[in-house]
């Protein structure tokens, strides 16, 4: 028997009631629009400097500034510690954003009762411009935002060390995000489409933020319903969720708007512990835990391994051999779609026959299982990106003072050499985080498998095989990392 | 309820404390067997985008030769925690090595002397074209203390923490 | 302030977050090409290992995939100060023209080095790139034309051997010779030693004046008959490497034969650092390389054969009998 699914885990602080000046802060129209203007800003600057800035990649304010400064903040801080804070500050469907609300720091609402007073649908109290349909419900899963991680992952050689590459991929996925604004409701492109979203949204069940109803009772009794509907104070939830009945971190992108919206400021942010969230709701979640862990491990390889080999299969865009890169990509594609999620099925079928749980469908022991995967993949995903900085870090410095390439000297650090910082550090950083992701993820794991099988012994059996599958897992890693 | 969970943080911590104390162990056990140094003489070989051969086991103290070449462009050979930069220009037999802090010399090979255990990445450290930044080999040292230790506590987590399960599940315990 | 007045002041805020970001650096850029160019006229040139070449045409992210670029032949004018601006698109090369007294400088990727020149004296000077930057490399050089204080004529621009030497296909069949007379093209030996080893380019300032001609090689490594060349030929491929070998019988004067190609030998394999003429002058751009740190001992030695062939291989000017599988 399955205990009721928490909304919130019991050791929390809330934050905004614990600092006014922040409460006061987040409730203004400008957050999180400024940050988000200021970064669409350094968009528009990168993506120049990957057309017209010099080709050599790490050199380059696009590479060095998007996959190794923001990536690395990305994934080892904004992440664990802010779930999805980047969506609220993401300048790609800004623009989106603004022709669907005609309006920046505004909010259209309107009464229903009052009918049709202006242009524009309405979806709750709000008027948007565009179509505003909803998403199909056959796709409203990440399944396409794991198709396209997939997809990217596949060329991300070309992506990470050409600018070109990236500037249209990341303007692409601008265009892309403006348009589908102008078709479907609100943040849809964010929730469905966006590959950044997929595994921001599967990791921030790790991490230590969360939006939640202060008090269910309260939501309960009200009639404004604001967080959901909008009303003239905020726009109703641009991610497609109800905010009083909010329990997991997945869709939620920190927007606020909720909390502005709120009349009996019920709705706060709340730290907790890590890894306090567990529950995968369905096949594309595991999927996705699957697919990031393959990545991970594909990186590792690729990327941090000494093979040249793979690194020259994948380098298509200058080896031109796509013999290779077709049969480096049929092996990426085989290990994420088949291996590693056959594995892992075997692993929990196995567990599954082994505590002789009928009762218990492969697919609930399999999301148990793959639960672990989420604090182990995303420790492994900051281990990865760990040589990233420490090795290449100074590109970042350097570049800051030339981001096009043209022989400017903004800040005096053009000319400061590519310099490691404490490299040799790298494996004892890499060997902790792996070590920890196991024991994390062994954790989640067990306390899922806990709510699945109905008894301790049987959740023993249950995980076993998991367990074992999870260790030899982050042996792989150990072995890649340090050995 | 409450006892319990108290009780199995305790365990949680103990097998935190056993793991912590068995990695230890690993780690600090020296090598099986302690072998005089042997003085290897490499060859070692850049390219876009590898280092031949891409990984090096040695034992500490053990002397390195290296006779750096590159075939292409002109490559750099940086190794991590010995503080060591060597440019390596294609058709010639001389290397510019340059050592801590101090000034370049004209060398054809480079001699070190592994005196640090573990894990060091040697990379390239003069842009040679897109992939650059992520053309890498591996110099190892054993002992490998890290690996061991690591794999260690792994396996102690592991292990302590199904055991510690299966000791706190009374037959027909829910939760 | 009125709510549009606030939603116009954010509104043209994000627009100019979108538009001056583009605007600006391009501007500034502009900007800063015009003082240079007001300074004291600018030259960029670009290395580009790809093709082999300097372009002083602009290479971007955006465009660097083109194979096409110009290959730079700046003008310049006696007693005119111009400046100079180097970069490279990919690996690292160096820029040397020692005819403007311009010594090797590494040009490093995505860094712009700036050098002012002023040439004294008028005429076609050659630039080269000096470190090795792939196997375009040796293609990698121009010519500067620099015109007199009064009129526009110089001199037409001289030819150069080997161009487009590295993509030429393998060899029919297995024969050393032929072997030999591929690599010594694909390597790119032919654009300083010349077609069939005639020589004749110049290598300001190195003692030769001239990079040497190999033509003469058979009659200096003591062939005089075509039989000779071959006998010994077939020494050599028979049993590697040449130092172990005692003598000989078939091939007369063994001993000096032996002492004489190994030394050509090992000047190929290790290369050697072109000498001054005049101490005091610039280093002379053409050194030999140290083929020995790509090349085989097996190709080493094929392209020896191939360069003992030419001239005939001995004085009576016939070519050596063709052995059997071997094709011409």
């Amino acid at each position: 028997m399955r205990s009721p699914v928490l909304g919130c885990s019991p050791q929390r602080l809330d934050v905004l009631a614990a600092l006014p000046p922040l409460d006061r802060l987040v409730r203004r129209r400008w957050l999180p629009l400024a940050p988000a203007v200021v970064l669409l800003a350094l968009l528009a600057l990168f993506v120049t400097a990957g057309v017209l800035g010099t080709p050599v990649g790490n050199r380059n304010g696009l590479v060095v500034f998007v996959w190794i400064l923001w990536w690395f903040l990305l994934i080892a801080v904004l992440l664990p510690f802010g779930a999805r804070a980047w969506c609220a500050a993401c300048p790609v469907p800004l623009l989106g954003d603004w022709l669907q609300r005609r309006s920046l720091l505004g909010v259209r609402s309107a009464d229903p009762r009052a009918g049709k007073d202006g242009p524009g649908r309405l979806i709750g109290r709000n008027r948007y411009f565009g179509l505003a349909r909803r998403w199909p419900r056959a796709l409203s899963n990440i399944w396409m935002q794991n198709l396209g991680f997939l997809l990217l992952a596949t060329f991300s050689v070309v992506l990470l060390t050409n600018p070109l590459a990236s500037a249209v991929a990341v303007g692409g996925m601008v265009i892309l995000a403006t348009a589908v604004a102008l078709v479907w409701r609100q943040r849809s492109f964010c929730r469905y489409l966006c590959p950044v979203g997929g595994f921001l949204g599967l990791y921030s069940l790790a991490s230590a933020l969360e939006v939640r109803a202060r008090d269910r009772s309260v939501c309960a009794t009200c009639r404004d319903k604001g967080c959901i509907a909008g009303n003239e104070r905020a726009w109703g939830c641009p991610w497609l969720e109800y905010p009083s009945r909010l329990e997991r971190n997945c869709a939620c992108g920190f927007c606020l708007e909720c909390v502005k919206a709120c009349p009996h400021r019920n709705m706060g942010v709340f730290l907790r512990p890590p890894f306090a969230e567990r529950r995968l709701a369905g096949w594309d979640e595991a999927w996705k835990a699957y697919l990031m862990l393959t990545l991970a491990l594909a990186y590792s390889v690729v990327y941090g391994g000494p093979w040249g080999g793979l690194k020259d299969a994948a380098n298509i865009a200058e080896s031109g051999d796509w013999a290779a890169f077709g049969a480096y990509a049929a092996g990426l594609w085989a290990l994420a779609l088949v291996v590693v999620p056959g594995l892992y099925l075997g692993a929990a079928w196995l567990g599954r026959r082994m505590a002789a749980a009928d009762e218990v469908s492969v697919r609930q022991a399999a999301l148990a299982g793959a639960a672990s995967l989420v604090p182990f993949g995303l420790l492994v995903w900051i281990a990865f990106s760990v040589p990233l900085v420490l090795a290449n870090g100074s590109y970042v410095l350097a570049v800051a003072s030339d981001p096009f390439g043209w022989g400017w000297d903004l800040f005096a650090t053009a000319s400061i050499p590519w310099t490691p910082v404490v490299p040799h550090w790298t494996p004892w950083l890499q060997a902790a985080l792996v070590g920890g992701g196991q024991a994390a993820g062994l954790r989640s794991g067990w306390l899922e498998s806990l709510d699945a099988f109905a008894q301790r012994r049987r959740a023993l059996a249950g995980f076993a095989p998991t367990a074992v599958l999870l260790t030899l897992t982050a042996l792989l890693f150990l072995r890649l990392y340090t050995g | 309820m409450e006892s319990k969970s108290q009780g199995r943080g305790g365990f949680v911590l103990g097998i935190a404390a056993l793991g912590a104390a068995v990695a230890l162990a690993a780690a600090a056990l020296p090598a099986f067997s302690v072998r005089p140094p042997v003085e290897h003489e490499l060859r070692v070989t850049a390219s876009r985008y590898r280092f031949d051969p891409p990984v090096i086991r040695v034992a500490r103290g053990d002397r390195l030769r290296l006779r750096l070449a590159a075939t292409d462009v002109v490559h750099g050979f940086y190794l991590e925690g010995y503080d060591l930069d060597v440019t390596v220009a294609p058709l010639s037999r001389e290397l510019e090595v340059r050592r801590g802090g101090g000034p370049p010399e004209r060398l054809e090979e480079v001699v070190l002397v592994a005196d640090r255990a573990g894990k060091f990445r040697y990379r390239c450290s003069k842009t040679c074209g897109v992939m650059h930044p992520f053309m890498v080999g591996e110099l190892v040292v054993a002992p490998n203390r890290l690996l061991r230790g690591a794999t260690a506590a792994v396996l102690v987590v592991l292990l302590g923490g199904l055991l510690t399960v299966w000791k706190t599940s009374p037959r027909g315990a829910v939760r | 302030m009125k709510p549009t007045h606030r939603e116009l002041l954010a509104a043209s805020v994000v627009l100019s977050s979108l538009v001056a970001p583009v605007a600006v650096p391009l501007g500034v850029e502009a900007w800063r090409r015009d003082a240079r160019a007001a300074g004291m006229p600018t030259i960029t040139l670009t290395g580009l290992m790809d093709q082999g070449a300097w372009t002083d045409e602009e290479v971007t992210a955006g465009n660097a995939w083109r194979r096409d670029f110009r290959r730079a032949r700046p003008q310049l004018r006696v007693g005119g100060t111009v400046r100079l601006r180097l970069a490279s698109a990919d690996v690292v090369h160096s820029f040397a023209a020692p005819g403007l007294g311009i010594d090797p400088v590494e040009v490093y990727p995505g860094r712009v080095l700036e050098l002012t020149v002023t040439p004294a004296a008028s005429g076609i000077f050659e630039y080269y790139c000096t470190t090795v930057c792939g196997r375009p490399h040796f293609a990698m050089r121009g010519f500067l034309e620099v015109f007199p204080a009064e009129g526009d004529t110089l001199p037409p621009l001289p030819e150069r051997p080997g161009a487009g030497y590295w993509s030429i296909p393998p060899p029919a069949g297995n024969g050393t010779v032929a072997r030999g007379a591929w690599l010594y093209r694909r390597q790119g030996c032919v654009t300083c030693h010349g077609e069939a080893g005639a020589g004749g380019v110049p290598n300001p300032n190195s003692m030769n004046a001239l990079v040497p001609n190999l033509a003469s090689l058979a009659r200096r490594t003591f062939f005089f008959t075509a039989a000779d060349l071959g006998a010994f030929l077939t020494v050599l491929e028979r049993s590697t490497p040449l130092a172990t070998v005692k003598e000989a019988p078939a091939v007369p004067l063994f001993s000096l034969v032996k002492a004489q190609y190994l030394a050509t030998y090992h000047l190929v394999r290790d290369g050697r650092r072109s000498s001054k003429l005049d101490p005091a002058g610039h280093h002379p751009p053409l050194d030999m390389p140290a083929w020995g740190a790509r090349l085989s001992d097996d190709e080493l030695n094929a392209i020896l054969a191939y360069l003992l062939t030419l001239d005939g291989g001995a004085g009576d000017g016939a070519s050596p009998p063709h052995r059997k599988g071997e094709s011409p």
